[in-house]
């Protein structure tokens, strides 16, 4: 029971080692001046600015505006893409006609399409939170187009030789069987939308994560900056782990991969 | 086994990443002065800076052979990436002087620990020649800088001379300071951004300024001189680390000696000085905008002062933290010419 239960803290610590082994690292490079410490402020003083961040209600007022910027962005890109993914997916000849505009879309970078943002949306949030919406729209719309592409075609058959109708065939067989692929985009989609969010905060923001790694970086100040980049970091691995929990809870139904490895 | 390979893997592979994140640079400074010390064949001390992308002073004083006077040899490293600065690039060993910026960068790099003292004056503020300029739509009904309350005016990022001076401004005004500041920090993007209606009110810094008077479309309502009334508004200065000085004396009188002609020369050379840019650049001359430069040999202490003050005022950072007399010498400027 005890050894068990060792074991089990052993394998939680053992997956959090790596980041530990990092941080001490980091911690030591700056401590001995192996790295001059003024652009690597030792772990420790990175923590202590963050909390003053914290404490002090600066960090909250990025981070707020950030995560509404994103959310929008993001559920806006969602909204879009998954009717229009299904569209796509269920009339092939459709597809066909818009996979090559897709395809020259989704590989533009959104930094070379900042300028035209700008034009196009002016400054104010609507820029930042189109930026995003780009950011978010091509992994779900891929994937939505994939999932119903991808449904066993046996399935479709069964459906059909018990005589269902177009929409049930779409409610019943069509949109279950997409949902874990559409997922699967929704999830890549929801880490895009913090790293494109960066770039859309240095749209005339006055405001934001993205602001205020920009602000810090110009004026020298490298302990906020690297507090910033640690928050950015801790949203993505928080997003990604939440939706990965949430999908391991609703899609039980779809098999898993044996795990890789023997660690 | 398998985990302490697994380990000591990631170990190897943080500490690489740190290293290579960091330019291993230990101390400000220290490969700056191993690179530069070693004299070339022609015998001139080669030093470093970043390349310009605008007027200098710097390229006319290598141009009129001034630094081959002093035994210098200039060599341009490259242009700044977006964000970082030249104190970045000197600490890791890039560069040796820095040839931009105003006296409060100085000031932040000392309070974030990298020890830069200016040596040199470069460019001042004249009414002729302003160095920011604020500018409106044509039709706009702002007509002087008291109309600017409420209203949305662009900087490129919070500093002395964006929000800075306009903020002491209205201070001194006794309005209230409740204007809608946006940054845009990518470059002629305040006056694009102006010229579309999407700002009321653009903080225009030389060329961009120059380039958006002369495309039609927005006038200017006041300028940096108008509010401050002296040279030191738009002081901008050149310098060194610490420990480079002290390495170097004599290279740093030498480069303050020939950035002191050319700063002469430009005031009575202008058509010339642009010309010479504009060959460098390989730009029109007339899309290049000159400066007016401090003709005094050394730094005016005065200057100095009420960049702190207006820096101080925006909460750059705290009074007393750092002091104008720590950020500047005028021990390596020449006596005469």
């Amino acid at each position: 029971m005890l050894l068990n239960a060792l074991r089990k803290l052993g394998g939680v610590l053992y997956r959090l080692l790596s980041v530990f082994i990092f941080l001490a690292v980091w911690e030591l490079a700056a401590r001995f001046q192996v790295v001059n410490p003024v652009f690597l402020p030792p772990f420790s003083e990175v923590a202590a600015t963050l909390w003053k961040l914290i404490r002090t209600g600066v960090l909250l007022d990025h981070l707020l505006i950030s995560l509404q910027r994103s959310l929008l962005g993001f559920g806006l890109g969602l909204a879009f893409a998954i009717p229009l993914g299904l569209l796509i997916g269920w009339y092939r000849g459709f597809e066909r006609f818009i996979d090559p505009l897709i395809q020259t879309f989704r590989n533009l970078s959104v930094l070379s399409l900042l300028p035209v943002f700008v034009i196009f949306f002016g400054i104010g949030e609507t820029s930042k939170v189109a930026v995003i919406f780009w950011g978010v729209l091509w992994a779900v719309l891929l994937n939505t187009i994939a999932g119903v592409k991808n449904i066993d075609l046996s399935l479709i058959k069964a459906a059909r030789s018990m005589g269902i109708s177009n929409y049930g065939l779409f409610t019943q067989v069509i949109l279950p069987g997409a949902l874990p692929t559409i997922f699967t985009g929704v999830r890549l989609s929801a880490t895009s939308s913090i790293l494109v969010l960066i770039a859309a905060e240095m749209l005339g923001a006055n405001s934001g994560l993205g602001y205020a790694l920009y602000f810090y970086q110009s004026n020298i100040k490298y302990p906020e900056m690297y507090a910033i980049i640690i928050v950015l970091a801790v949203i993505g691995v928080a997003v990604n782990y939440s939706l990965a929990a949430f999908e391991k809870r609703t899609f039980r139904y779809r098999e898993e991969l044996p795990e890789t490895g023997s660690v | 086994m398998k985990r302490k390979l697994a380990a000591g893997l990631l170990l190897a592979l943080s500490v690489t990443l740190l290293f290579g994140l960091t330019g291993c640079g230990k101390k400000d400074g220290s490969t700056a002065q191993a690179a530069a010390t070693a004299k070339d064949g022609d015998g001139l001390f080669t030093i470093r800076v970043a390349s310009q992308t605008g007027f200098n002073e710097t390229q006319i004083a290598d141009e009129l052979g001034y630094f081959k006077e002093e035994g210098i040899k200039i060599k341009y490293t490259g242009v700044l990436a977006k964000g970082v600065t030249e104190f970045q690039t000197i600490s890791q060993g890039i560069n040796d002087a820095f040839i931009g910026g105003h006296p409060p960068n100085v000031a932040q790099a000392r309070l974030a620990g990298l020890k830069f003292v200016a040596v040199a004056p470069g460019m001042v503020d004249n009414p002729k020649f302003p160095h920011v300029r604020y500018l409106v739509q044509t039709n706009s009904p702002i007509k002087t800088l008291d109309d600017i309350e409420g209203k949305k005016v662009a900087i490129t990022s919070i500093g002395a001379c964006t929000s800075g001076y306009l903020q002491y401004y209205l201070k001194q005004k006794g309005l209230p300071d409740n204007v809608n500041w946006t940054t845009l920090s990518n470059p002629g993007q305040q006056e694009q951004s102006l010229t579309q209606g999407l700002v009321d009110v653009a903080t225009s810094h030389p060329p961009f300024a120059g380039i958006a008077l002369a495309a039609g479309g927005v006038r200017e309502i006041a300028t940096s001189w108008d509010i401050l009334h002296s040279p030191g508004a738009g002081l901008s200065v050149r310098g060194f680390s610490e420990d480079f000085i002290k390495a170097h004396p004599n290279e740093v009188k030498g480069f303050a000696k020939a950035l002191a002609k050319a700063r002469i020369w430009i005031n009575s050379h202008q058509d010339e000085a642009k010309a010479i840019i504009a060959n460098k650049l390989k730009l029109d001359p007339k899309d290049v905008s000159v400066f007016w430069y401090d003709e005094d040999l050394t730094i005016n202490p005065q200057y100095i002062e009420k960049w702190f003050e207006i820096a101080e005022d925006i909460g750059l950072w705290k009074k007393g933290e750092i002091k104008p007399t720590d950020v500047y010498s005028n021990d390596y400027a020449p006596t005469s010419l």
